[in-house]
């Protein structure tokens, strides 16, 4: 029902739109009153006039003609030579009659766009005065009479409104910034930016604007339900926890899945360098980064936006953009919200007194008496207690505030940005003093010679993260028993029940903390030799370093039992430098647009790991110190270097804006690969079509926008470690007769070779009723051979797996479609709504020898990859209380791999975002519904023990066998006995411990009012905002276990803050 | 301005990276790591590499796990744990996923594999000295065989690896006992006649330390394997072969039984984890609380015969909360001691003793193998039997192992499954729990996935 209603509602916006009307004019008049003529362009425009009958009185009729024409150029032809003026005011066209006030000077002016290109059909006001002009075809204007002291108002449909004070100035020139299409915004793109109108490349964009609306401290998680065709999955709800991130499903069978992220230029690492757990997870580098420091996010899909990155864009490139100094004015502008949060994901789990009768039940069945040496929760501890371990342990609210500060500025040549943000947030763990905060600054100075030759652009941001957390997640102890001991004893100690477990709370005396830094330098220089050749250089720096420390001190154990103190001491840090020439082209014959880029890549990257770990300490107090420790162990030790470079080449015609070609070349080399194999050569082929624009089609009014892409190429990936082709012996840690031995690394491979992706894709844009309905539709083929994975292998050969090439083939197909439209736009209210799903579809094209290869129980090919083999569970018997399975292969017993014969289908069906805005006057409401459809995916069986058994259950396992004859869902309750214990072993991994796991989730909610007109007349902000945000706000599942899209036991969090923006 | 000038640069520029491309992506080895070809090049780095295995060996508690294991599935030990993958080897209920188990299989074949590296290494090798040589491919084959028969032991069909070569070890075949057994005498063999009867420090120079194989090691489990294949009188002549080394001796003080420096130490293994000493020592130090892994049942206790000094050395008793705990206690010196004085010790000269009474009753020579099982009572302070049959000398001979052996290197429970003695004795103490296939562990369900043809073993 829910999926009905939602698919109503946007069906409801389509409505909207098809009733709004073009802004495109036609009529022809003669001598007809000029009431007449207002009644004609109001019913081809959705702008009304508001006049008196006066004024009517007083125009002279019009004698006109105009065909397709913009509303501003169809009125300026209807007043010129009447005694009157209008004033164009969002939908209202106010009709004024001249008036001669007293002269006092003139004033003239130009008006220029961002590019320094005259705009005209702008109307200039004098402020407080009716005293109106139009600008003309040069952007000029002038006002014979004009007061002193004035501020101009300026106006038109197709500039941001503006006003500026200019005093007694004669002649004043303005720059005034162009409304734009969604369709011809700029978007990134790899070495170059694009749009979306001729653009043949299939890219995602996400702005500033929309990563402001969400209080996230990893940037990467704005993309999950905006971007088509992009799966994130978060690993945890534990701050700084990954995200698994697969754009168009998986090409690869074992790894190197990730796509390639740079920011501004440079490829961001994606492997950790954290050398220790803190909260249970290795945290990801990106973590480090500070979302509004961001301009936008791209994401590139098909092989013509991607293949220029070689061997590295087989998974698709995810663009970072940060900040850049803006235009001339000087702004400054505040950003700040405070906010609170709850664990966003629940179970039910049994409370003591059904607890208790279950472990006394499963007693009962094994024939078993509790005793002390067999159930202390029955035994030894009080029955009668009872804790929520959930509420108790991941309950508590977590704050979070950021604030950021930008400060930009300059002139025509030098422009500067000079930022700096805060982030902090706390945990949902009973301790305050967990959680992360991160600052970061940068700055951006730009300068351009005054001939506009020589261009310079520097950036340098860093940003510093702390985390502090347990070293181990905490969520494992919600599987506690309800009458576990008290947490303290009544001195306010510790308690640990006479040492009969492991209190959860000692979990958070052993702790983690981290503190990452990251600085960012990029440095871009480019020469126009030639007015259409241009030369520029980029050189990047990027330091990574992550210094952690644990600390397990001796107050974390039990004093009952023995006990020893440690710390940890890690470093690691990622050094990169790159170097990318390039070379630009760009000419226009007629009617072909050519450019032409050439560029090479240099980057060399130096990974360093090194970590320690002290026992022994004397006192709790001295763990910060490596020297106080008795003993030091060295840990972690890596020192890798990594050496990429390319050359590249990209051809872009486009031919009377209707027809689009664009080829890409790009010749790779790695250090990843043994000497023979170290370079390949990928490339694509990428063709556009506008269709809109040829003849036949431009009468078609509805009609503004439509175009057919295809593209074709080669990618490659080179995400396979370092250093897997040599025979590598690794140092032991310890000594042996006072020698350092050395092991075998891995098995080695020398010969393994480039894994490619072959990328087809057929797309089609609209743009209808003048752009207000944007539709895409994406259909992508992707084959990836020549797997090269990290192929296990059974233990027996010593390992358990050796980098190889394997024979197999990989398809991934799928279609996305996007729809955004604006459904309704006039004086108060404005809706905005976006749309996309993506029904991805993964398949095992080809795998030679499956049967006697190492995935022969994992995959079968024409299925997808993502399935896993189960028992097939027949319920439980309703004799024995086991459960049942299918013996698939009659031998009259349930065993591995034979009865593994049921496939089960794990992954999404289909999975997209629903994003709306609504506007009214200075309200705005924005909110995010992020929605996947999955069938199949792991239950809690896989998080929690055997009914029975000494851990907690969800209140699902009430529903047992207890007699002979019983039909329930689950076994009869046992403690240890056999055949309980296989029977539940095969139904853990039986198709019945699958649930269906498809969520809808309020991912984000924004709210918003801007004061900017009720604000101070002399501060005259430019925006002045107040806005509440909610983070997973809710979420509809009928899943299992506690979280559809974690599946973890720490869900995400559930945030609610509010806070105010402020640019002047 | 003058365009050409930098136009030129560019190109050069352009040029010349192409020219030094391959140069630019030589990265060399990483500075911490050793490449294969340097480390059998020279005595120093190729020794580095067999006592890799060792060291790992320790590290990883190989003995203690798999005393532990072994003593909870069999007749010996108590679990406290409450780890699941402990229990479920406790209830012998173990599934193909334990990863206990997993690792027990994965780090002996990770043995065996460096092994073969050695025995290929130093083959290759133009480097070494032939006294390296020697000494490193007698350890190497000792090493293989010696994970080959425990492999075989606990898992029943494997099999056996004598490459490197993934291509090949990863479709090698299962092989049964009968076909195995003549595989690992052939490698002691080998062993044996490459090792000197010294035993080496880390420069090749005798040592003082008995923590490498010798020749002897070799001979043990060759006498070892010959019980397996009922070959008593080559069990016999190898155990001889140790027994009368002077240098070898039981020792009189019980205490000290373990100490590096016991002259009925056979085979150790360095200490390697700093504050240890043996890895047993430092985890199973009696405390006047529960025991936190494992504890000696009662059963044990109770069939030392009474002046069995052992019982009183080797065990030591708590009581908590009003309940008796027997903890093991061979190991004497727990962690953090001032000096290295006792090892972790896998062959030991009474097994030897057991070994040739057992081989000598087989072969009806009574009087000889009841000498033998009275030099082992005698030293535990118990008075000699004087059994008459076979029979019951053989019955005293198990009896004897498993009080003189309990909780070292699952001694019992080979024997137990040799004998078949297993579904005599285990239904009585596992009660419903023990079932005639828990005799052997399953096959790791990795494994199994993975390996082409690998059959899992019967009841798993």
């Amino acid at each position: 029902m829910k999926w009905r209603g939602c698919f109503l509602f946007f069906l409801l916006s389509f409505y909207f739109i098809t009733t709004a009307r073009g802004q495109l004019i036609t009529f022809s008049v003669k001598n007809e009153r000029l009431e007449k003529v207002f009644l004609l362009i109001e019913q081809q425009s959705d702008h009304h006039f508001i006049y008196t009958t006066e004024q009517i009185e007083k125009a002279k009729p019009v004698t006109l003609s105009v065909s397709n024409e913009q509303l501003s150029s169809v009125l300026d032809k209807c007043f010129s030579g009447q005694p009157l003026l209008y004033n164009i005011n969002e939908k209202n066209i106010t009709v004024k009659e001249k008036k001669v006030i007293a002269s006092q000077r003139p004033l003239r002016g130009k008006i220029l766009d961002q590019n320094g290109n005259p705009v005209r059909g702008v109307t200039i006001n004098i402020k407080g005065t009716p005293l109106v002009v139009a600008s003309d075809p040069n952007g000029e204007f002038g006002f014979d009479n004009a007061p002193g002291n004035v501020t101009l108002v300026l106006t038109s449909v197709e500039i941001e409104p503006l006003e500026r004070y200019v005093g007694d100035q004669s002649f004043v020139e303005m720059r005034v910034s162009i409304k734009v299409g969604v369709l011809d915004e700029t978007i990134v793109i790899a070495y170059g930016k694009s749009t979306r109108r001729t653009g043949t490349g299939t890219v995602t964009s996400i702005k500033k604007e929309e990563i402001a609306k969400q209080p996230i401290s990893n940037p990467l998680s704005i993309l999950s339900g905006r971007v088509a065709g992009l799966q994130m999955t978060q690993v945890s709800g534990t701050p700084g926890s990954p995200y698994i991130i697969r754009l168009r499903g998986q090409n690869s069978i074992a790894s190197g899945n990730d796509p390639l992220i740079i920011l501004d230029g440079i490829p961001y690492p994606y492997t950790s360098l954290n050398s220790f757990f803190g909260g249970g997870i290795i945290a990801s580098p990106l973590a480090t980064l500070n979302p509004s420091d961001i301009e936008s996010i791209e994401v590139l899909k098909d092989a013509d936006a991607t293949a220029i990155y070689g061997s590295r864009g087989a998974n698709g490139v995810i663009l970072i953009t940060s900040k850049k100094a803006g235009n001339n004015a000087t702004n400054v502008s505040v950003r700040s919200y405070l906010g609170a949060g709850k664990v966003a994901g629940r179970m039910e789990l049994l409370n003591t007194s059904q607890y208790v009768r279950m472990r006394k039940e499963a007693f009962a069945n094994d024939g078993l008496i509790p005793d002390a040496s067999n159930a202390i929760d029955l035994a030894v501890w009080d029955t009668a207690r009872y804790t929520d371990w959930q509420k108790e342990l991941l309950g508590r609210t977590m704050m979070v505030a950021d604030t950021k500060l930008d400060f930009s500025g300059g002139n025509q040549q030098t422009r500067f940005l000079f930022s700096a943000g805060y982030h902090g947030e706390s945990t949902i763990l009973p301790d305050k003093s967990f959680g992360e905060q991160k600052l970061s600054g940068s700055i951006n100075v730009q300068h351009r010679t005054s001939d506009q030759r020589l261009q310079f652009s520097l950036t340098t941001a860093y940003s510093r993260n702390v985390t502090k957390l347990p070293i181990n997640d905490l969520s494992g102890y919600i599987l506690l028993a309800p009458n576990a001991p008290a947490l303290y004893t009544p001195e306010g100690e510790l308690n640990w029940e006479t040492s009969t477990w492991q209190n959860p709370l000692s979990e958070l005396r052993k702790t983690y903390r981290s503190e990452s830094e990251n600085l960012l330098a990029n440095l871009t220089v480019s020469f126009k030799l030639l007015k259409e050749l241009e030369v520029k250089a980029m050189l990047g720096y990027d330091m990574v370093r992550v210094g952690d420390h644990t600390r397990t001190p001796k107050s974390s154990f039990d004093p009952a039992l023995p006990s020893i103190a440690s710390a940890g001491f890690g470093n690691g840090s990622i050094n990169t430098l790159i170097t990318e020439p390039q070379l630009s082209y760009r000419k226009s014959v007629k009617q072909l647009q050519l450019e032409a880029l050439a560029g090479a890549t240099f980057q060399s990257s130096n990974r360093r790991n090194f970590s320690q770990i002290g026992s022994g300490y004397s006192s709790d107090d001295l763990l910060y110190s490596l020297a106080s420790a008795s003993t030091i162990l060295s840990g972690t030790e890596t020192d890798i270097r990594y050496r990429y470079m390319g050359v590249f080449g990209r051809l872009t015609a486009n031919w009377k804006q209707r027809y689009l070609v664009s080829l890409n070349a790009r010749r790779d080399g790695s250090s990843r690969y043994g000497p023979s194999n170290r370079f390949a050569n990928f490339g694509s082929v990428g063709l556009g079509w506008i269709f809109s624009k040829e003849a036949a089609l431009q009468k078609v009014r509805w009609l503004s926008h439509g175009k057919l892409k295809l593209s074709a190429g080669l990618t490659g990936n080179d995400q396979i470690g370092d250093y897997n082709y040599l025979d590598l012996y690794n140092a032991n840690t310890f000594p042996y007769q006072g020698v350092i031995a050395f092991q075998p690394r891995q098995l080695f491979n020398p010969a393994f070779n480039w894994e490619r992706v072959l990328k087809y894709e057929a797309a089609i844009d609209l743009g209808l009723f003048n752009d207000r309905l944007l539709l895409a539709a994406n259909y992508y083929h992707n084959v990836s051979d020549n797997q090269l994975v990290q192929y296990g292998l059974p233990p027996s050969t010593g390992f358990n797996g050796i980098l190889k090439n394997l024979p197999a083939k990989i398809q991934n197909t799928g279609i996305e479609l996007e729809a955004s439209a604006i459904p309704v736009k006039n004086k108060d209210w404005n809706w905005t709504t976006a749309f996309n799903i993506t029904f991805p579809k993964n398949k095992l094209l080809r795998f030679d020898n499956l049967a006697s290869s190492t995935y022969a129980n994992t995959y079968v090919v024409g299925q997808s990859l993502f399935i896993t083999k189960a028992y097939h569970s027949e319920g439980v018997d309703p004799a024995t209380g086991y459960y049942r399975f299918t013996d698939y292969d009659r031998s009259g017993a349930i065993s591995a791999p034979n009865d593994q014969q049921a496939i089960v289908f794990t992954g999404q069906q289909w999975f997209g975002g629903w994003q709306n805005t609504i506007s009214y006057g200075q309200f705005s409401l924005s909110f995010l519904l992020q929605f996947t459809r999955q069938r199949y995916a792991s239950t809690y069986l896989n998080l929690f023990g055997m009914p029975g058994t000494f851990t907690n259950q969800p209140t699902l396992v009430l529903n047992r066998w207890t007699k002979p004859g019983d039909n329930v869902a689950i076994q009869k309750y046992s403690v240890s006995g056999s055949s309980a214990s296989t029977a539940f072993f095969y139904y853990r991994s039986s198709d019945a411990a699958f649930s269906d796991a498809s969520f809808v989730r309020m991912k984000n909610l924004y709210l918003s009012y801007d004061f900017k007109k009720v604000a101070d007349k002399k501060l005259n902000p430019n925006s002045c905002i107040i806005f509440l945000q909610a983070q997973n706000l809710f979420t509809i599942s009928k899943y299992q276990s506690l979280d559809p899209e974690t599946r973890s036991l720490m869900p995400p969090v559930k945030m609610i803050t509010g806070g105010f923006q402020l640019s002047l | 301005m003058n365009n050409k000038p930098f136009l030129f640069l560019f190109c050069c520029g352009l040029l010349l990276s192409a020219v030094s491309c391959k140069k630019y992506l030589e990265v060399g080895p990483p500075r911490s790591n050793l490449t294969g070809k340097t480390v059998f090049s020279s005595d120093n780095t190729a020794i580095a590499a067999m006592l890799s295995v060792y060291t790992q060996m320790e590290q990883s508690g190989i003995a203690y796990n798999v005393t532990i294991y072994a003593g909870t599935a069999s007749d010996e030990l108590n679990n406290h744990s409450s780890s699941a993958t402990a229990t479920a080897i406790a209830n012998n209920n173990i599934t193909p996923e334990n990863s206990n188990i997993g690792s027990l299989w994965s780090s002996l074949y990770n043995y065996i594999y460096q092994a073969n590296s050695v025995l290929e290494g130093t083959t290759s090798s133009q480097g070494l000295s032939d006294a390296v040589r020697r000494q490193l491919q007698g350890e190497a084959y000792f090493v293989r065989a010696f994970c080959h028969f425990y492999l075989l032991n606990f898992f029943g069909n494997i099999p056996y690896n004598t490459v490197t070569d993934y291509t090949v070890t990863s479709v090698q075949q299962q092989q049964t006992a009968s076909q195995l057994l003549p595989e690992i005498i052939s490698d002691l063999k080998l062993s044996k006649s490459l090792l000197s009867a010294t035993y080496v420090n880390a420069d090749n120079t005798p040592g003082t330390e008995r923590v490498r194989p010798n020749k002897y090691a070799a001979a043990t489990m060759l006498a070892k394997a010959y019980l397996f294949t009922k070959q008593w009188e080559l069990a016999e002549a190898e155990a001889d072969s140790v027994l009368q080394q002077s240098m070898y001796s039981l020792n009189t003080n019980l205490q000290q039984v373990f100490r590096s420096n016991s002259p009925e130490v056979i085979w150790q293994l360095r200490p390697v984890i700093p504050g240890f000493n043996s890895y047993a020592g430092a985890l199973l130090q009696p405390t006047s609380f529960r025991p936190f892994f494992i504890s000696v049942r009662k059963n044990l206790v109770d069939s030392f015969e009474t002046g069995d000094n052992r019982r009183s050395s080797w065990v030591t008793f708590t009581t908590y909360n009003s309940q008796q705990y027997n903890w093991l206690h061979k190991y004497k010196v727990g962690q953090n001691a001032p000096s290295l004085t006792e090892f972790t010790t896998l062959i030991r000269l009474a097994e030897l003793y057991l070994i040739r009474a057992e081989a000598r009753a087989m072969q009806d020579k009574l009087v000889p193998s009841l000498t033998d099982l009275n030099i082992i009572r005698g030293r535990a302070g118990l008075p000699s039997l004087s059994l008459v049959t076979k029979e019951d000398i053989l019955n005293a001979i198990i009896r004897e192992k498993r009080v003189e052996l309990f909780g070292e290197f699952a001694d019992r429970w080979l024997d137990l499954v040799r004998t078949n003695r297993a579904n005599t004795v285990m239904p009585l103490i596992k009660g419903a729990n023990w079932s005639s296939t828990d005799q052997l562990f399953p096959i790791p369900q990795t494994e199994i996935l993975r390996h082409p043809g690998m059959v899992q073993n019967a009841g798993y």
